[in-house]
């Protein structure tokens, strides 16, 4: 690159510097820091993590927790993004601004809400115990409670993700279909689902990712001894106390980090073939 | 359903087979279950707001404003929505600085340093914030423990990561309106490069950067695992506050955190059909734009 060109790029310099400073260089010291032993460089703090009982425990529940809300964001979401794609106009406008909305709302206000609906005095639970006896609601904390709760961030995440795809779903597939014969079952069984597999399992990996790191929401709801506990929480909690020291928490950041790179190259992999067909 | 036959060629386009019927059930159905599932908690949120008390009965024993003036008025509120405002304002503003030039730069000039900001761009899309934000703390106490803390720190690593939301918006728009021609055309006449990127690009790519920073700024406006690691309680942000109600030592708290928590999805309602609006006057070509993230 000669010195003319250099000095045409200079305008793009300040966002690169930021982009090695806020995103490139902590994720090296988190490196750094979690292959750091005593007397020198090892794997020592990922073997520590791996055979304790609580990092085990919480990366488990992460992973399970994860794979649930992909699960549901996949079976529930496809045919709502499915509706959603049809939607014509202004009604349009305004569900996809909902759904825009609803999908950044993960806060303790959230967590709120749903302490009122299904919490102990909550109206849900007060109108089930009125109708059939007695009754307790899982508690938010728990693996029910919270994929509850996260399913009204993640879902309408993932109808995000999902819209801009499902709409090259072409309508004359459907016409050819039916003029060729085959009914509503067979043009979903042969055309629609093959067509949208790669890419309701790449949305679908896109919020198992998320889930792994969801934090705001579990934060608050998963205080009590009962609730569940998750390695984001995990990392969080070590950051603020420092009891374990920092090691333990730069070891569980690069353990999400190597599955989210490994996520990411999976998803790429998977919407290259999506898009191969269309 | 296999027993229908070659469907006659008047009828391709209409909606009479039983098939639409049922497709045409199954929409309206999906869609009333998604609305219902994401209102009925904010439902909860309104009445919750505005009950004498509400605690074990199906409806509220009686009706009051009192927490809604109650929350309107307070200084701790007050002051909450006003750093989380600075926050956003802040971080808009350096993302302005350094993204616009930037994004000019590799759809204009030198398109060789694209791929650098998209691998970049997908970081803060693909790891959890709360890593991110493990990485500046650890990082900061090690390199400089006076910056930790800070509010400078704050916004920094708030605009590394919201900076995709404007970059992407800003690179569409720059290419949907033949940004590199315009600039021929800036530079032939003899205007500077800063004068084209002031007086050329910017307005032609105004809708872009508006929308991008209108997601830039949601998303700061509700951030809670980076504020909560680099700061904490000492700046407390809207997030923080209803933290801070939530965990439920300040008495009659609820009421004020729903009224609060209710308004904030109102008004991030009314932004986000701001969004749309623009968005569908501009018809950007872009294929997949990731949602603004928050939790």
């Amino acid at each position: 690159m000669n010195l003319e060109r250099l000095g045409r790029t200079a305008p793009a310099v300040p966002l690169l510097v930021l982009g090695l400073v806020c995103l490139i260089f902590p994720l090296l010291v988190l490196l750094h820091i979690s292959l750091q032993v005593r007397g020198g460089y090892g794997l020592g703090n990922f073997i520590d993590v791996f055979s304790s009982g609580v990092d085990r425990a919480a990366l488990g529940n992460s992973l399970q927790f994860a794979l649930w809300q992909a699960g549901l964001c996949v079976v529930l979401g496809t045919p709502i993004a499915l509706a959603l794609v049809r939607l014509k106009g202004r009604a349009r406008g305004v569900v996809m601004s909902f759904i825009n909305v609803a999908s950044s709302f993960g806060g303790p206000g959230l967590a709120f809400a749903f302490m009122l609906l299904i919490g102990t005095t909550g109206v849900l639970t007060t109108i089930w115990s009125q109708l059939f006896g007695q009754a307790e609601f899982p508690s938010l904390g728990s693996m029910i409670g919270l994929n509850a709760i996260m399913l009204y961030v993640h879902l309408p995440l993932y109808l995000m993700l999902s819209l801009p795809s499902y709409a090259l779903l072409r309508n004359e597939w459907r016409e050819a279909a039916r003029m060729s014969g085959a009914g509503f079952w067979r043009f979903w069984r042969q055309v629609g689902l093959p067509t949208l597999a790669p890419f309701a399992l790449g949305n679908g990996l896109q919020i198992f990712m998320w889930s792994m790191g969801a934090y705001a929401i579990p934060y608050v709801v998963t205080t009590s001894p009962a609730s569940i506990d998750l390695i984001s929480i995990e990392i969080g909690r070590d950051l603020e106390s420092s009891v374990f020291g920092v090691e333990r928490a730069a070891t569980l950041s690069v353990i999400l980090m190597l599955l989210a790179i490994a996520m990411m190259w999976i998803y790429r992999t998977l919407q290259r073939r999506g898009e191969r067909i269309l | 359903m296999s027993a229908q036959t070659v469907a006659p060629l008047a009828s391709t386009g209409t909606t009479t087979s039983n098939d639409e019927a049922d497709s045409f059930l199954g929409r309206w159905g999906a869609l009333i279950l998604l609305i219902g599932f994401l209102g009925i908690p904010l439902l909860a949120l309104l009445v919750f707001s505005v009950a004498t008390a509400w605690s074990g009965t199906v409806l509220p024993s009686g009706y009051t404003a009192e927490h809604w003036i109650g929350a309107l008025t307070s200084s701790d509120v007050l002051s909450a929505v006003g750093r989380s405002l600075f926050l956003a304002v802040a971080v808009c503003v350096i993302n302005w600085i350094l993204v616009i030039p930037a994004a000019y730069v590799s759809v204009v000039v030198e398109p060789r340093i694209r791929p650098w900001f998209q691998a970049l761009a997908v970081v803060p899309f693909a790891l959890p914030w709360i890593v991110i934000a493990a990485g500046m703390q650890l990082t900061v106490k090690e390199i400089a423990p006076g910056l930790f803390g800070t509010v400078g720190l704050l916004v920094l690593t708030l605009s590394g990561v919201t900076f995709p939301y404007l970059y992407w918006a800003v690179e569409n728009s720059l290419i949907t309106n033949n940004a590199k021609q315009l600039s021929e055309a800036a530079r032939m006449s003899g205007a500077s490069l800063p004068r084209t990127l002031l007086q050329v690009i910017v307005p032609a790519i105004r809708t872009g950067v508006m929308s991008g920073s209108l997601l830039t700024a949601a998303s700061v406006f509700g951030e809670f695992p980076i504020t909560m690691t680099l700061i904490g309680g000492g700046y407390e942000t809207l997030p923080l506050w209803t933290l801070r109600m939530f965990s439920g030592r300040v008495p009659g708290a609820g009421a004020e955190l729903a009224a609060v928590s209710f308004a904030t999805f109102a008004l991030l309602f009314a932004v986000s059909l701001l969004i749309t609006r623009i968005d569908t006057a501009t018809k950007p070509a872009d294929p997949v734009r990731p949602p603004a993230r928050i939790s």
